[in-house]
């Protein structure tokens, strides 16, 4: 049996031997897809994400007021409503509960509303300079963002009234009215766009799998039996080591792919992703892909002394190159030394050129440049590694 | 008591005192150990922190793009509007698909298209959380333009207010997760004792070793704990002065009932890790699984991302989960919510009882040799 393949049987058994790490190697991603799609994949849609819990204080109980009230109260009724409204004729009771994290704002009609109302629409009418302002007051939790997002739906819904007010009134003409649409930005021209954020994180989840192999198992597999002298004990034998890395390489491969397939039809089956992965373009970035992070794995156990120190630049590098890669959503307004990590991060042009040639969204860095820049790494990587990885372990 | 036992007191008090010692110096030496605990909080941090500033609020300047076809019926008054949204960048374009291309690109932060008598809102569906910000900003234009077509102004005025609680001071989006990183380096730093260190020197044969010796096993779990504690202090102490030089966090810190909470939440990790200790028997396999379990409550406990964004039925996993709790009580220390007393203290002693109970059991059934149990 060739000396590959028995390095390669020796990873694999190793690796079925141990349930727990065949557990966590092929399910972790498909769980991470699971998470983020459950929390992002209805933000990228026009309704509102979440339910809005909204305090309501009238303390004016006039005409137009009430008028208010009743809207909201319809809007809150209808079946999945974006609006949960709860009276409060006490304004300190709805603060409380506010702060309590009942409500996500308070929204209150003050004292004389109706009345200013009246007297601004009468005012305009008449043309008059000096117009008092009905007031309508919006609380929210500070620092909260969930409040944030509740109170901005609920200054919509105060736009939209405006609106019908200016309509009844006659103050405004219906021909004075503009239209409001959202268009999610074509990604092909002349297409409606199809954007769905399935299909934009399951490349990103794919090139997760391809760092933890590059910076997780090749790193591991090359510096640990290094420091253990198991490295020394194989190579006296007739095994070389070309031989060793190849079997390595052959298993990662392996695992990759079983990772691939896994999330592939994870996100298709569950999520109802629609990626061609078999495309010769995406096929060629995401073998591309495989081979730079390996590359980047590579060049860690090159400049790494030891095992340990291996681990940890290996962390050093793991988060920054998944968050700060785009992998899971765009990276913008960086001050500027976190913006050079992600101008020279490889995932950040891998995972370009990867959703682009799927499709999913076009890429904010050119195709050379998807190319070339994690080529440089690829380079780097396996020339450093070539010359300069020690097989024994530093004395 | 007899002199012995007085003696024999203080000789169980240096032993503690060297085992402590020992475990701190070989914590710092374990570089390792030290990255984990002390340096992923640090780089979540800064990665969420500056996301944060940005996402929250929208980009300093945002730039928006517009396009208006011919057919738009109110060209006259789009440099009305555009001169009384001062605040805001525009870039004129004079073909649709060079303002869809500005978009994608993210050259612009998002698109208004005027055509006939509608404004098209036109945004980049990765910007997930900037959108509700940009659209606010564009239905407000969308407003601007039917008033200065009737000739009139607002008869309803909005005045947002923030609540500011009791015994708060102000704080941003980027301090409210500043108590839920020093949350994650606890969780770590506790549950990573026992599924790291402990299990580590029990497969390298160390506590056999020690076992030999007349070193007691209930010494040797103290000085694990109270290592762990004053590592956890530490670690809450760097990642706030971190968030105050990088992000001028000033938070107003009660020392009095943070550094008890922190390590009581340490205290309750650290039997969190027994628990998986008693399931996992290999290091490793332990401390994927507590990785595995960390990663699932940073995401589930509320700290980076709303746990309303997900299904009701997934909201609830976080009243589970010791990290939504401990995020929550140092929210309440550090001024960011209010520190309810009864709550408090309750929280604490809660704690206290099942991390105790749990590390009495391990240092009491544990065997030091072969067998775990």
């Amino acid at each position: 049996m060739k000396p590959e393949f028995m390095v390669f049987r020796m990873f694999l058994f190793r690796l079925l031997r141990d349930k727990f790490a065949l557990f966590w190697t092929l399910i972790f991603p498909m769980f991470l897809l699971g998470i983020l799609v459950l929390f992002f994949g209805n933000l990228t849609g026009e309704q509102m994400p979440f339910e809005a819990r909204i305090a309501l204080v009238d303390e004016d109980r006039g005409e137009i007021s009430e008028v208010m009230v009743d809207v909201m109260k319809t809007i809150s009724a209808e079946e999945g409503s974006w609006l949960l409204i709860e009276i409060y004729s006490d304004l300190e009771m709805a603060k409380e509960k506010l702060g309590e994290g009942i409500h996500h704002a308070v929204f209150r009609i003050p004292g004389g509303f109706s009345g200013d109302v009246m007297a601004n629409v009468g005012g305009q009418f008449m043309r008059r300079e000096e117009l008092p302002n009905a007031r309508i007051e919006i609380l929210s939790r500070e620092g909260i963002q969930i409040s944030g997002i509740a109170a901005t739906a609920m200054e919509q819904v105060v736009e939209v009234f405006n609106s019908e007010l200016f309509l009844e009134t006659g103050l405004m003409l219906p021909e004075d009215r503009i239209g409001f649409k959202t268009e999610m930005v074509q990604i092909e021209p002349g297409e409606v766009s199809t954007f769905n954020y399935v299909n934009y994180i399951v490349p990103g989840i794919i090139l997760m799998a391809f760092i933890m192999a590059g910076l997780d198992e090749l790193v591991t597999n090359l510096t640990s039996p290094r420091d253990k002298g198991i490295l020394r004990r194989f190579f006296a034998t007739p095994l070389k080591s070309r031989q060793y890395i190849w079997g390595l390489l052959f298993y990662i491969c392996l695992i990759s792919l079983l990772q691939l397939l896994i999330i592939y039809w994870f996100g298709r089956l569950v999520f109802s992703a629609q990626i061609n992965l078999l495309s010769p373009l995406p096929l060629f970035f995401t073998v591309y892909s495989l081979l730079v992070l390996l590359g980047v794995g590579l060049l860690i156990s090159t400049l790494a002394k030891n095992a340990d120190a291996a681990g940890r630049i290996g962390n050093i590098i793991f988060y920054p190159m998944m968050f700060l890669g785009g992998l899971y959503f765009p990276i913008e307004g960086m001050p500027f030394f976190i913006r050079i990590i992600s101008e020279v991060n490889p995932v950040t042009y891998l995972v370009n050129g990867l959703r682009d040639s799927l499709g999913v969204f076009p890429s904010s860095t050119s195709m050379e440049a998807n190319i070339l820049i994690p080529g440089l790494w690829l380079i780097v990587g396996l020339v450093g590694g070539i010359k300069r990885f020690r097989w024994d372990s530093a004395k | 008591m007899g002199f012995g036992e007085i003696m024999g007191g203080v000789g169980v008090m240096k032993s503690l005192f060297w085992m402590t010692k020992t475990l701190g110096k070989n914590f710092f030496r374990d570089r390792q150990s030290l990255f984990s605990s002390l340096a992923v909080p640090l780089v979540f941090l800064l990665i969420f922190g500056f996301m944060y500033a940005e996402q929250t609020t929208g980009p300093r300047e945002p730039v928006l793009g517009v396009y208006a076809d011919e057919s738009f019926t109110d060209l006259d008054i789009i440099n009305e509007v555009f001169q009384n949204n001062r605040g805001l960048r525009f870039a004129y374009y004079e073909e649709k698909g060079d303002i869809e291309r500005s978009v994608v690109n993210r050259e612009t932060s998002f698109g208004l298209v005027l055509e006939q008598t509608e404004l098209t809102f036109l945004f980049n569906p990765i910007l997930i959380q900037q959108n509700a910000h940009f659209e606010e900003m564009a239905r407000g234009i969308k407003a601007s333009f039917e008033r200065a077509k009737a000739g009139v102004s607002d008869v309803i005025v909005i005045e947002r207010t923030t609540l500011t609680l009791p015994g708060q001071e102000g704080f941003s989006p980027l301090e409210y997760i500043l108590p839920g990183t020093i949350a994650i380096a606890v969780v770590s730093s506790g549950l990573f004792a026992i599924t790291g260190v402990y299990l580590t020197f029990l497969e390298k044969g160390v506590l056999r070793r020690m076992a030999a010796t007349p070193l007691r096993k209930e010494i040797f779990f103290l000085g694990l704990i109270f290592t762990r504690l004053v590592v956890a202090v530490f670690g809450a102490g760097l990642i706030i002065l971190v968030g105050r030089i990088i992000f001028n966090f000033t938070p107003t810190i009660n020392l009095t009932f943070f550094i008890p909470y922190v390590m009581v939440s340490t205290l309750l990790m650290m039997a969190l890790g027994v628990l998986i200790t008693l399931v996992f028997k290999k290091r490793e396999n332990a401390n994927q699984f507590a990785g595995f379990l960390v990663t699932v409550m940073i995401f589930f406990s509320g700290i980076y991302l709303p746990v309303e964004f997900l299904p009701d039925y997934l909201q609830q996993i976080s009243r589970f989960l010791p990290l939504t709790h401990v995020a929550s009580g140092l929210r309440g220390t550090m001024g960011i919510e209010p520190l309810v007393f009864s709550e408090y203290f309750l929280n604490i002693a809660g704690m206290l009882i099942i991390s105790t109970f749990l590390l009495i059991f391990v240092a009491w059934r544990s065997k030091w040799g072969e067998n775990r149990f």
